[in-house]
């Protein structure tokens, strides 16, 4: 950044490399729950080794916003949209590493029978997690407090999901192996659930940014 | 006539001063459910949830005061460090007050029967440390003190150990398996505070230093 530039622009290069960490958050969700399914060794290694391409992107955002509000000192409306790339950033951050916890959680469960209908639903918390947080960055992006606010019923849906899927666990039992798979699967539907909800933080932001006023769409405490 | 940058850093000082309330808040739900859970207390359980809205309180008014200072004045170099340091505190501090809201649910479904010795041992270990990393974090803040900050890695080592500890000797155990899986959550949680503590310390490393490291490896635990 120089200062020639203009805040405006200042602004919408921040935007854009906040955009491009929420790109590279959405390819480790994808390939993430690819690994997760198909049980794939080396694929989770790459999730994992990917982390720190985010990282990179996070810290970037993070100074970009100090050097924005040293070299501008922005106001009002353009004050609000560099705090709420800050916020998006650490919710985008999270995210990245949900989905090395859940890559390691995959590695841990290679040895171990996952039940199908398990993988099921995965698929379907995977899909939803990912389609959420594109839901986010878009509403963000084009400043719809609308679409922001949807994604309280989308993630209604993970969570409930989250829940059945504990309930089944703990229904199939079985012996030690079958409960350690269990354990497992139950901490990867949690950081599933955890990714819906950094996705609803994002959501937040948005009409934080739309309306001036910052509100949980939700009761408090996740 | 008065000093423009005197009241400035008045002000920074008092959002400084009421961070270190809302740690204070965030150290007495900590030890109040850590107290919930191993006695079973129902009644205290239900007064930590309850009493997270004041936690929450002190983050929206920190957050807005933070935001109306950046609007007002243009703070350049470690002033801005420490108001955008002060933001990312607040967050976190935030988050262990939600985890603390999410043990305290969890110690609800658990019922009365007593803990095995085991897990009391366990969760008041894990707790003790955690809330000593929150000590830690919150002093090595007010005294710009990089080696206290850097101190909390090891110590959240001792929480990340005895978190694994914990998930092995429940697998092992028997027991019923849904208390089980509830105190597996409940060592996460734990496990989550004691990270939230050491971003706490990589913030103020940031502001002493400057700059923006991550003390460990991109992702922190499984």
């Amino acid at each position: 950044m120089t200062t020639r530039q203009t805040l405006q622009e200042a602004l919408s290069a921040l935007e854009q490399l906040l955009q491009e960490e929420g790109r590279l958050v959405l390819s480790s969700i994808d390939r993430v729950s690819q690994a997760l399914l198909s049980g794939d060794d080396k694929l989770a290694d790459e999730v994992i080794a990917a982390d720190d391409a985010i990282d990179r992107c996070y810290i970037a955002v993070d100074r970009g916003v100090e050097e924005l509000i040293a070299l501008q000192a922005p106001v009002a409306g353009d004050l609000r949209l560099v705090l709420a790339i800050l916020h998006c950033n650490q919710h985008l951050e999270r995210i990245g590493d949900q989905c090395v916890n859940i890559a390691k959680l995959t590695k841990l469960t290679l040895g171990l029978v996952i039940a199908s209908e398990l993988l099921d639903s995965f698929n379907e918390m995977s899909e939803r997690a990912e389609l959420m947080v594109a839901e986010a960055l878009a509403a963000f992006a084009n400043r719809d407090a609308v679409r922001a606010e949807a994604l309280v019923a989308l993630d209604a849906l993970i969570n409930e999901e989250n829940r059945h899927l504990a309930r089944r666990i703990m229904e199939i039992g079985g012996d030690q192996r079958m409960r350690e798979a269990g354990l497992r699967a139950i901490l990867i539907s949690r950081c599933l659930e955890r990714i819906g909800d950094n996705a609803v933080d994002i959501g937040e932001q948005t009409s934080y940014l739309v309306s001036g006023e910052f509100r949980e769409f939700t009761d408090a405490s996740h | 006539m008065r000093d423009p940058r005197a009241d400035f850093h008045a002000e920074l000082d008092q959002v400084e001063a009421l961070l270190q309330d809302e740690a204070q808040l965030c150290r007495h739900a900590l030890t109040s459910v850590i107290g919930a859970l191993t006695t079973r207390s129902v009644d205290v359980a239900r007064e930590v949830i309850a009493r997270d809205d004041e936690i929450d309180s002190l983050h929206v008014l920190i957050e807005s005061t933070v935001e109306s200072v950046l609007a007002r004045q243009a703070p350049l170099a470690v002033d801005l460090r420490l108001a955008l340091t002060m933001i990312h505190i607040n967050l976190h501090l935030e988050r262990i007050g939600d985890q603390c809201v999410n043990i305290a649910k969890l110690s609800l479904l658990i019922g009365e029967e007593p803990l095995s010795r085991e897990l009391q041992w366990d969760f008041a270990a894990m707790g003790d440390q955690c809330e000593v990393m929150l000590e830690t974090a919150m002093r090595a803040f007010g005294a710009r003190d990089l080696a206290g900050a850097e101190s909390l890695v090891a110590m959240d080592q001792v929480v990340n150990r005895a978190n694994h500890g914990l998930g092995r000797r429940i697998l092992q155990s028997g027991g019923d398996p849904e208390d089980g899986l509830r105190a597996i959550v409940i060592g996460r949680c734990l496990e989550r505070i004691g990270d939230n503590a050491v971003d706490i310390g990589e913030r103020c490393a940031y502001l002493i230093t400057g700059q923006l490291r991550e003390f460990t490896d991109a992702s922190r635990a499984t």
